[in-house]
């Protein structure tokens, strides 16, 4: 991981990203929204990533799109 | 509200046949309001996404002399047209800057995390034929719109089983369910019959 990783929601409201921690935990789980805010880019790229197999996501009990953290951690680290 | 024989038999919602009592409409709005910006995102995209097709045709290739270029996989691409308009980024049809190959390429903000470290241009589909691959990547979007609705749908019920156990959420999930489908292009071949029926049996339009 490089020095200054992406900005992250530590205790967020649900749809509502906060700044101020970083991904220190790779075990939160993240809403689509949230993943996107996270590495500054749109829902729409997150499910296409997730369509390309480039993240790998889990189901909430309901059904909805969670994507881990560390697939987020990993991600952005893979391009450095 | 309609009613039959004077009975209230239930309130029907935007885009789907499911008729709602006064707790499941209530259930409806709320579940609806939290993914009610991501529907009209949805909803945007798509008419983006069905314009794609004619892209190609409205928008002949550019002089290279003019072209803007972006780069990606360490190849400086022309632009041909863009594709789409994502709140965060952009879709691009680009045109290699000497071979007969052309690409479809994601734009990203420079300052996003994403870009900073997988580039600012990622190739997402490449071909010689501009047509085809306008064609393949509008399959493509396509199917991320209906995985987007399935998704919002999927938050929707978590929010309809939470707060509003004791109204049939199963009710409020199908119309929501049905409205974001028919958002993104689908149940429109079931939900028609549907239609004529209704307009026949009580002259009520949807």
């Amino acid at each position: 991981m490089a020095s200054s990783p992406p900005v992250m929601n530590e205790e967020r409201q649900p749809n509502q990203p906060s700044t101020g921690n970083t991904m220190a935990s790779t075990s939160v789980q993240l809403t689509v929204n949230e993943a996107a805010y996270a590495i500054g880019v749109d829902s729409f790229t997150i499910l296409g990533l997730i369509q390309r197999g480039k993240l790998k996501p889990v189901r909430s009990p309901s059904g909805e799109i969670m994507v881990p953290k560390g697939e987020l951690i990993r991600l952005i680290e893979k391009g450095r | 509200m309609l009613k039959r024989k004077g009975q209230v038999v239930g309130s029907m919602v935007p885009g789907s046949t499911v008729r709602l009592t006064p707790g499941q409409l209530n259930a409806y709005t709320t579940a609806f309001a939290a993914i009610s910006p991501e529907f009209d995102e949805l909803r945007q995209m798509q008419r983006q996404v069905d314009k794609l097709p004619h892209t190609i045709l409205e928008q002949p290739s550019s002089s290279p002399d003019t072209a803007t270029t972006i780069t990606a996989e360490e190849i400086e691409w022309q632009w041909q047209a863009q594709l789409l308009t994502l709140p965060k980024s952009a879709i691009l049809l680009c045109r290699h800057p000497t071979e007969n190959e052309f690409a479809i390429i994601q734009r990203f903000p420079a300052e996003s995390a994403y870009a900073k470290t997988n580039g600012q241009g990622e190739i997402l589909l490449k071909s010689a034929d501009a047509g085809h691959l306008v064609s393949e990547y509008a399959g493509w979007a396509q199917q991320t719109l209906r995985f987007m609705a399935s998704n919002l749908v999927a938050h929707a019920q978590c929010v309809a089983f939470d707060q509003f156990p004791q109204h049939n959420p199963g009710r409020v999930v199908r119309a929501i369910s049905e409205r974001c489908l028919l958002a993104v292009g689908e149940s429109l071949t079931v939900m028609e019959p549907v239609r004529q029926t209704t307009r026949h049996a009580r002259g009520i339009g949807v």
